[in-house]
């Protein structure tokens, strides 16, 4: 069977958040090393990848590999009705076709609810390891707030990496917005500083929607890195502290060589 | 598209157990061979796909290894039976399948889709309310869709961008095809009189009646709008008068006798009429509004399968 235990059930409701934008339904893939998640948004421009560790939980049991496809609607309905500060247990069988989440309240209020699974046929797909030309961290609030105000703009962020610092910059109809960052010199705080790890400079275009999308992940982590690399997929990745990662792949938009 | 003749395979499915399961139909031979690379079970798949002309859905088979497609007719006529071996089967119908040029089934979605930016095929390939549309991907005969779109980018994303004088070009050269077979075949196009368009003329038609009847032939698989700038192409004029109108009216009513070569009624299956009434593409996606504009934001972008390989 299959167990996990969270003290603090806030977390996963924000992965949760994080990812549901993009994706109607997925499946964890559970193992004795954690729960992991890989699936494409529906246009397949995107991956989302999530690797929850199962020494992040604070009860973790796996006898059997196990995937459960859940719809994340549901399973977002599932987390509604947990409070802020509730212990989350995921419970299912081996072979099962239903998973179970208990919430236990500090005031001796236990609650479960129990998800239908489904049988989702996902592909996997191989994530090869990519020397990237530059690798940006910036404070995850700085990220959204830059790709919300430069979506006004255009569809698409040019991200530009040179050794000055970082270009974010849009336009469209009504004008242009850029936004630069320089690397910060002072490392005291390091959730707060921009820091840049550069190779060789490179520009990258990509859509503002799906950006805006990954920045719902934004209250899971005070920093994110930025990964970029010349016709590679950017690479945004939030760390949830102690539990593991949530990263998101985004295919660059392809060069229109007219119009 | 000619109307291949080719002496088909007699195929009936007789199934004694469920004799109200059973259909007749008669099937081009190469639908039924199997390719050599091809391992699966071997039948051929009949699947709904959205018809390119009127947009509702209408029934096609795939080969078994997807690579050629063709169109399914039905010949339906009243008070008619088969005897299949001892058994009657009080079903008359006769199903009917001819090959055809998949370019056809992907026009309305490269035209809707990719007119104004190139999009990798199997992205605009898709549609919600007909699953198997993907499918036509694996077709021989997309190797050629650089006849009607321009290839962006490089080779492996498969980028097209919609081209109409490409596309009207094409259709030029099908049409001229047909307008040879009608003349080959010797068949009655004029539009003197009522003639049977079965009726073998000892004059001859003049070219331009054999292109438009042919005309006629390959609008049939395309959105109105499209066969009318293909008219003006072809160089014919117009219906101006009243009177050309008419020979047009007859001409398509003719057009309707020639498809089952006897005159019986032929009608493109159809599924669920009532349900799916009169939708175009403009109506097909029934995503919500959030995927929809993910969709858009995603044109132009690689599919992220193309840089992760598949474990």
């Amino acid at each position: 069977m299959f167990e996990a235990r969270l003290v603090n059930s806030a977390i996963f409701k924000k992965v949760l958040d994080a990812i549901k934008e993009l994706l109607n339904e997925a499946s964890f893939d559970c193992s004795e090393s954690g729960m992991q998640l890989q699936a494409m948004d529906s246009s397949h421009v995107s991956l989302v990848s999530l690797n929850l560790k199962s020494d992040g939980f604070d009860k973790y049991r796996c006898d059997r590999n196990l995937t459960m496809g859940m719809n994340l609607t549901s399973l977002g309905k599932v987390f509604r009705c947990s409070g802020a500060d509730d212990t989350v247990t995921i419970k299912a069988q081996d072979d099962a076709d239903t998973v179970t989440f208990m919430f236990e309240s500090k005031k001796d209020k236990i609650s479960d609810y129990e998800l239908k699974l489904m049988n989702l046929d996902q592909e996997h797909l191989g994530i090869p390891e990519t020397e990237f030309s530059c690798i940006i961290k910036m404070p995850s609030g700085e990220f959204a707030r830059i790709v919300r105000d430069l979506s006004q703009f255009g569809e698409s962020i040019v991200i530009s990496c040179t050794k000055e610092g970082v270009k974010f910059s849009a336009q469209g109809d009504i004008g242009t917005g850029n936004v630069k960052l320089a690397q910060t010199n002072n490392f005291d705080k390091e959730e707060e500083s921009v820091i840049i790890d550069l190779q060789e400079p490179v520009t990258l275009t990509f859509a503002c929607q799906y950006l805006n999308s990954f920045t719902k992940a934004t209250p899971l982590s005070n920093q994110v890195t930025l990964s970029m690399c010349e016709n590679v997929p950017l690479v945004v990745e939030y760390q949830i502290p102690e539990l593991g990662h949530l990263r998101f792949y985004l295919a660059p938009k392809i060069e229109e060589d007219e119009n | 598209m000619p109307r291949v003749k080719a002496s088909p395979k007699k195929c009936v499915k007789s199934n004694l157990q469920q004799p109200e399961n059973s259909w007749v139909f008669l099937l081009k031979g190469e639908a039924l061979e199997l390719s050599e690379q091809y391992t699966g079970s071997g039948t051929p798949d009949i699947v709904t796909l959205r018809h390119p002309n009127t947009g509702k859905s209408a029934i096609f088979l795939f080969s078994p290894s997807n690579n050629s497609v063709q169109e399914v007719l039905i010949v339906d006529e009243a008070h008619r039976s088969w005897f299949i071996d001892e058994n009657v089967k009080s079903d008359g119908k006769l199903h009917l399948s001819t090959p055809i040029d998949p370019i056809f089934l992907v026009l309305p979605y490269l035209r809707k889709l990719c007119s104004k930016v190139a999009q990798p095929l199997n992205q605009f390939l898709l549609d919600d309310e007909f699953p198997e549309t993907p499918r036509l991907l694996k077709s021989s005969g997309l190797n050629y869709l650089n006849m009607i779109a321009d290839k962006k980018g490089d080779e492996e994303l498969n980028a097209f961008k919609y081209n109409e004088e490409k596309t009207l070009n094409w259709l030029k050269k099908k049409t001229e095809r047909v307008a040879d077979i009608l003349r080959q075949k010797n068949v009655g196009v004029t539009s003197s009189g009522t003639t049977s368009s079965n009726f073998i003329k000892t004059n001859k038609a003049d070219n331009e009646a054999y292109l438009r009847y042919a005309h006629g032939i390959v609008s049939e698989y395309l959105v109105d709008d499209l066969s009318e700038k293909l008219l003006v192409f072809l160089g014919l004029p117009k219906d101006a008068t009243p009177q050309q109108q008419q020979q047009q009216q007859q001409q398509n009513l003719k057009r309707k006798s020639l498809s089952s070569a006897v005159p019986l009624e032929v009608k493109k299956m159809k599924i669920d009429e009532s349900s799916k009434s009169v939708l175009d593409l403009s109506k097909q996606e029934k995503l919500n509004s959030k995927e929809k504009a993910r969709a858009k934001a995603a044109s132009g972008s690689k599919t992220i399968m193309s840089f992760f390989k598949k474990n």
